[in-house]
């Protein structure tokens, strides 16, 4: 055409209008991909000493109902003897059994096993103990000295790192592993090292001096390695030890009054270690300072404070009570000014809590 | 240490009794025991309503302490062990009726007693790893409410020909009491069943004997809380024998023939420690 009438600007229009509305339309932000929302909790049970009664108890939020132990519901066969730890990593479960030696791998949702694992060196049970991850590949501490590499696609150990003496917690910090020796085995003899693992080469780089029977280890966002040494029980008492990840040299070590074999749950910038006087002691990972003598804030008391773990998505606190040691334990929620929401009845000797997603 | 009495009047009679205990233990290394001194008395009155001396009622009131013993004090596993010593308040009713008679029935004896004992830090075992090293603790607080019976008969059938029965029962119910927030409050004390039952009969034809004897034990837990979880069955468990006695060389000998776990039964007493199936022995004792 040769010259635009008015017609023609008025199709122009409209078409232009209707393809810039369109447009609109696509430009509208797009909606955040949904949070994670928990669906409940499992407690891992290690049992009766010198017994085969571990058991892996469920809390379903929904449903609010609790199964004394979901996994031998489940898979029909019971956990074994001693039950140590239990991690997620992606839709599978690890659970770490110590005393019977096995790891079983299930369905993160349902505890349906996946696969079960003989932790054995010939025919010796290495004793497995704990569990962290780290890209694709499972971690899992044994009392033989080992640290086991486990490849989560193909579920398959490749490769055993060897440690120091009976080795306990880990933690993952600046790309490296932090392993610590506890030599608890020994009595009167314990070890006294962590063990400093490079994650590229996967081989131990580095040996740190730190007090005696160290057990407890956790990371925070800063760089810091925090450990918890339990001592020899006469002279050595327990010390809380922060070691720079950076430099791996130790930054300051005090003597502490801590409950054995504590985990340092850190969620942000605090940390919930639970006292040897039966507290929550709340300690702040970037001042480096006690926030709190006492989470627990309406007098709530716990006979026997076992375990403790952080909700960060609800910031509810779990803290698990093991009673006389001997008999069925408690589970204790919290929410996150202290106070107690809700507790339920768990097997004996709750030692681990995790939280599973819908 | 003790002091006693004795008072009879009629049909009745009537007993008294104070026990002192005085313990002190020392030791080179490590911590000793406290040494106690403790006085424990004891009431009896027993009395026959019909002026008949076959048959006895009687009650009694009883104050017993129970020191923890050398292994329970001493054998542990990692650090020494605090163990109180037990106190107990028993209070008893029961009854007797003894007889003879001059049939095939010899002699027959019934005694029923029932009792009441309120229990201050019950020593309790529990089966650790090793059986030398077992865990010992203490109840805070239990409950005990039994009845025994036992009954015992002695029969002759000729001058050569003889038999006897005899059976005891025990209901038990021992509850632990120590903590009403506890979630075991009121339930069984573990590894401690609510019936047991043992049989004893013979017969004895000149030389030869044969005897059977049976136990039975109804469930327990053995954990305070009385779960299916936690339970470890009852067992029923026959036993017979054969006893030849002589003269061999003028000395009393005997040969005995038994089959223990009749009826093939697999059971535990202690869980996770299966007891031995059917077995037989042979034995040669030169005795009566």
């Amino acid at each position: 055409m040769k010259t635009l009438t008015i017609k023609h600007l008025l199709i122009i229009l409209t078409v232009t209008a209707v393809l810039t509305s369109c447009r609109k339309d696509k430009t509208e932000p797009t909606p955040e991909p949904p949070k994670a929302e928990r669906a409940g909790v499992y407690i891992v049970n290690q049992g009766s000493f010198g017994a085969s009664n571990s058991t892996l108890t469920y809390y379903d939020y929904t449903t609010a109902t609790r199964t004394g132990d979901i996994f031998s519901t489940v898979n029909g066969t019971g956990l074994g003897a001693t039950a140590n730890d239990a991690q997620i990593y992606g839709s599978k479960m690890y659970i770490i059994v110590n005393v019977s030696s096995t790891i079983e791998i299930v369905n993160a949702k349902t505890a349906k096993l996946i696969k079960h694992i003989d932790m054995k060196d010939g025919e010796v049970n290495r004793q497995p103990r704990y569990v962290v991850f780290n890209k694709g590949k499972a971690f899992i501490s044994s009392y033989d000295g080992t640290v086991a590499v486990l490849d989560t696609a193909s579920l398959n150990i490749e490769k055993y790192i060897t440690v120091g003496r009976n080795p306990e917690q880990m933690a993952i910090s600046n790309n490296k592993l932090y392993v610590a020796n506890s030599g608890g085995l020994d009595f009167g003899n314990p070890d006294k090292t962590v063990s400093v693992i490079d994650l590229n080469t996967l081989t131990e780089i580095k040996k740190i001096e730190v007090t005696v029977n160290p057990v407890s280890l956790a990371a925070d966002a800063y760089g810091d390695v925090y450990l918890i040494s339990n001592g020899n029980y006469v002279d050595i008492n327990p010390t809380f030890t922060i070691i720079d990840s950076n430099t791996d040299v130790v930054k300051s070590a005090a003597e502490a009054n801590v409950a054995y074999g504590s985990p340092i749950a850190i969620e942000g910038d605090l940390a919930f270690i639970l006292t040897g006087d039966n507290k929550v002691q709340v300690y702040n990972v970037k001042t480096e300072t006690v926030a709190k003598e006492n989470f627990i804030s309406d007098g709530t008391a716990i006979t026997t404070p076992y375990s403790v773990a952080v909700d960060g998505l609800t910031g509810e606190v779990f803290v698990t009570d093991a009673k006389n040691f001997a008999v069925d334990g408690e589970l204790f929620v919290f929410d996150s000014s202290g106070k107690k929401k809700y507790s339920i009845a768990t097997g004996i000797n709750p030692g681990r809590v995790v939280f599973v997603n819908k | 240490n003790n002091v006693a009495a004795k008072f009879k009047a009629g049909k009745w009679e009537l007993q008294g009794n104070v026990l002192n205990t005085y313990i002190h233990d020392e030791e080179e290394l490590g911590i000793a025991a406290k040494s106690r001194s403790v006085f424990t008395p004891t009431l009896m009155a027993s009395f026959a309503p019909l002026g008949d001396k076959n048959l006895h009622v009687r009650a009694f009131y009883k104050e017993i302490f129970r020191n923890p013993n050398f292994t329970e004090q001493y054998y542990y596993a990692t650090r020494p062990r605090d163990i109180k010593p037990e106190y107990v308040k028993q209070y008893d009713l029961g009854a007797t009726y003894a007889r003879h008679f001059s049939d095939v029935l010899q002699y027959f004896s019934i005694t029923a007693d029932a009792y009441y004992n309120d229990v201050d830090n019950k020593i309790l075992y529990l089966p650790g790893r090793s059986a030398e090293i077992p865990s010992v603790i203490n109840l805070g607080k239990v409950d005990i409410r039994g009845l025994d019976v036992n009954m015992k008969s002695l029969l002759k059938f000729s001058n050569k020909f003889t038999g006897s029965i005899s059976a005891g029962y025990t209901f038990q119910k021992s509850v632990d009491v120590t903590d009403v927030k506890d979630e075991f409050y009121g339930e069984q004390i573990p590894y401690t069943p609510e019936h047991t039952l043992t049989v004893n009969a013979g017969v004895t034809y000149n030389s030869i004997s044969v005897y059977y004897n049976h136990i039975l034990s109804s469930l327990r837990y053995y954990t305070s809380n009385n779960k299916p979880d936690y339970l470890v069955p009852g067992y029923n468990i026959s036993d017979a024998s054969v006893q030849y006695r002589f003269k061999a060389y003028k000395m009393p000998v005997s040969l005995s023939a038994e089959v223990n776990n009749l009826f093939n039964q697999n059971y535990e007493v202690v869980r996770s420690y299966p007891m031995p199936p059917r077995s037989y022995r042979l034995t040669f004792q030169i005795t009566k």
